[in-house]
């Protein structure tokens, strides 16, 4: 019992001593900095990220020429981060007119790409947010001429992937695209993309330019419609007068009277 | 009851000679405050800060590296020149920065994440003080200063310097395992006043561990008393000069192999008092939220937080005090004591804040390397190993200085500041080697045998691993 009890204390020492061995050896390697052992945490504003996994769930993407405007997305989101319309266009098929994606709501969960049923919708690896750096700056800020310009899936995914490197490591060409994508210098700060970016500003803008046209269109059509009704008015007085023109003057019974 | 000497000069000086009772207070206060203000304190505070960037640099992570102290800086010329307009401000803070060493320094604040020290306590300070519905008003608000009260009190009993010690007092080493159960009863009264499950059941368990090791501890304790032949901490550090240039071979750890065993069950007893990884049964956060704490915020939970931190300085202090040679310094002692005595006071002040800093750094080391204990082997750890492991280094203490005495007698040490010379042990070398080489050869034929008998690995286990 005796040197059951002793040979417990030298194993318990033994252990103790060799995670002590253990733990030891990763603080002076990591305050040397010995064989990649710095740590491995990035020091994230500084350094960005320079590895992104292809399956990573970044900003959302809807490529706004397959969408139908369902509403599917917007029901499965948990946060609410969807607002859209939408038109019939020429083949009178539904196309949205205006899709925002709130990305300061957004938790990137991936509901809203299982429930689109035409695919329209999906992930990029981008995820910089922060309007205070590069990429993030590239990816929200944009001016309102470029706002009817659409990205598709792949140039998104480029510009993230660009914009996740330091300015002045890229090449002249791939700068020169992203100057033409996005504007550097621009002033908007909250992130909405499909058919553009938007500031609440510029998103009340947009909306009351929307409201506008809507009038407009709907001024039209009742013009139209008066127009219509002022024309069938004058065919029915017309058919009226010739229907007159064709009874007996001067006798309204049409001649039966006695 | 004796006071040190700082303390009868500061009462005579303030009442002149047959001070009345509340000048030799004063003194009292002042000189037991004066240490734990300056000292014990600071390294409470920068003992946070050591514990985050020693457990980054363990699992590889950076640690508070951001936030620095040019805020400060700022504050501060913005303060001395108010008068001038922003921009004229900026510019003197740019050239205060551009000074040479002043950006390295603040650098270096930066990185080393001191800088975060001010802003926590700016942090903890500006934070509500909440004192949840359902508590105990009373009890839940004085368990805190009770806590702190505990860990503070020792530490008058605690040699600093020649004449930086409070309480002289012939049961020292008793009063400071006395003043620090104080500590307990503040952690129960915050587990009880709290109204709450989880507290009630983090200050049971607390006062279940604590009141377990004080056992241990005393036992430890009662090792160097039986050794040094005396209570009073200032006379065991006495006693453990021996006049050489090598001083630290006077040390009470190098004495004999149980007192080196002492110190470390000591050590570990006092890791357990201080409820701290792999002990910290009292707030273990994956069962009990928080424990005792968990009702607290702010200043009242930082009052936890600085009890905790002195409480482990106590224990580096005593250990350093009982067994390390209290403030003396490893390489002889006579330069520092012909010097003037406020330089003899920072000298030997920073030499015991450099050995419980040492005892503080192993600490951290430990909490960030082993788990933590279930509660039944906590108490197993104590009753079954550290107290036996305990009353045997007691046994075996009082064996050599028998066999010790009647081989070699008693000599009269060197006197050492206005301490006489004490009794000690008459060991020559040869003695000094039995008294080492017995014991620890007798424990590794057991451990021999013991791992031969028990240290095999389970046949089946051993087909598994392959006999690694």
């Amino acid at each position: 019992m005796i040197l059951a009890w002793v040979n417990g204390i030298y194993e318990g020492v033994d252990a103790f001593l060799t995670g002590m061995g253990t733990t030891a050896r990763f603080l002076v390697e990591n305050v040397r900095g010995q064989g990649g052992a710095t740590a491995v945490t990035r020091q994230y504003p500084q350094q960005p990220a320079e590895i992104v996994g292809e399956r990573v769930r970044g900003h959302l993407f809807n490529k706004a020429d397959i969408c139908i405007v369902c509403h599917a997305c917007d029901k499965a989101c948990p946060v609410d981060c969807f607002s859209m319309d939408g038109e019939r266009d020429a083949n009178n098929k539904m196309r949205a007119s205006r899709f925002d994606i709130d990305l300061s709501k957004c938790i990137y969960c991936g509901l809203c790409v299982r429930a689109c049923p035409t695919d329209s919708l999906s992930m990029t690896t981008g995820f910089e947010i922060d309007p205070h750096t590069d990429a993030g700056r590239y990816l929200f800020r944009r001016n309102t001429g470029q706002l009817d310009r659409k990205l598709d899936a792949p140039d998104v995914v480029r510009m993230a992937q660009l914009a996740n490197q330091p300015r002045e490591s890229l090449s002249a060409e791939d700068r020169a695209w992203l100057d033409s994508v996005v504007d550097p210098a621009g002033e908007h700060l909250i992130g909405m993309y499909g058919l553009g970016y938007f500031t609440p500003e510029e998103k009340a803008k947009a909306d009351a330019e929307r409201e506008r046209k809507k009038k407009e269109k709907e001024a039209a059509a009742a013009a139209a419609k008066a127009a219509k009704a002022a024309l069938e008015k004058a065919a029915a007085e017309k058919a009226l007068a010739a229907k007159e023109a064709a009874t007996p003057a001067g006798r309204p019974d049409g001649g039966n009277a006695p | 009851m004796e006071f040190g000497p700082a303390v009868n000069t500061i009462a005579t000086w303030i009442s002149g000679p047959d001070p009345s009772w509340w000048a030799v207070g004063i003194g009292l206060v002042a000189v037991w405050v004066i240490p734990v203000l300056a000292i014990v304190f600071p390294v409470a505070a920068v003992g946070q800060i050591i514990e985050r960037k020693v457990a980054a640099a363990m699992q590889r992570r950076h640690g508070p590296n951001t936030v620095g102290m040019d805020g400060i800086l700022r504050l501060v010329v913005r303060l001395a020149f108010f008068f001038l307009p922003r921009a004229a401000q900026d510019r003197i803070q740019a050239r205060i920065t551009a000074l040479p060493g002043v950006g390295w320094t603040l650098g270096l604040l930066q990185r080393s994440g001191l800088g975060q020290l001010a802003a926590d306590g700016v942090k903890m300070i500006g934070k509500e003080d909440i004192v949840p519905a359902g508590t105990d008003g009373l009890v839940f608000r004085a368990a805190p200063y009770l806590a702190l009260v505990g860990a503070f009190l020792p530490f008058a009993a605690i040699p600093f310097a020649q004449n930086l010690v409070a309480l002289e007092v012939p049961v020292g080493a008793l009063y400071v395992v006395a003043a620090s159960g104080f500590t307990v009863v503040g952690l129960l009264m915050a587990g009880w006043g709290s109204g709450n499950k989880f507290s009630l059941l983090g200050g049971m368990r607390a006062v279940a561990q604590v009141v377990s090791y004080e056992i241990p501890v005393g036992l430890a304790i009662a090792g160097v008393v039986l050794w040094c032949g005396t209570m009073d901490l200032h006379q065991i550090v006495a006693h453990q000069y021996n006049g050489q240039w090598y001083s630290f071979l006077g040390w009470n750890i190098f004495q004999s192999p149980f007192l080196a065993l002492l110190a470390c069950l000591l050590f570990f007893a006092g890791l357990a008092e201080c409820q701290r990884t792999p002990f910290d049964m009292a707030e273990a956060e994956s069962e009990l939220v928080s424990g005792f704490n968990t009702e607290y915020s702010g200043l009242r939970w930082g009052m936890f937080a600085m009890a905790e931190y002195s409480e482990m300085i106590l224990v580096g202090a005593l250990v350093s005090t009982l067994f390390l040679g209290g403030y003396q310094s490893p390489i002889g002692e006579p330069w520092i004591m012909s010097l003037p005595g406020w330089l003899e006071t920072i000298i030997h002040a920073g030499i015991l804040l450099v050995k419980f800093t040492l005892g503080v750094v192993l600490m951290v080391w430990i909490r960030w390397t082993l788990p933590r204990f279930r509660v039944d082997q906590v108490m197993r750890l104590c009753w079954l190993t550290l107290v036996p492991l305990c009353l045997l280094s007691l046994f075996g203490l009082a064996l050599t200085m028998l066999l010790g005495g009647l081989a070699g007698g008693v000599h009269t040490g060197p006197a050492y500041g206005r301490i006489p010379g004490m009794q000690h042990i008459n060991l020559d070398a040869l003695g000094w080697l039995v008294t080492w080489v017995v014991p620890v050869g007798f424990a590794a034929v057991l451990v021999a045998v013991a791992r031969r008998r028990h240290g095999q690995m389970h046949p089946a286990l051993k087909q598994l691993t392959g006999g690694a």
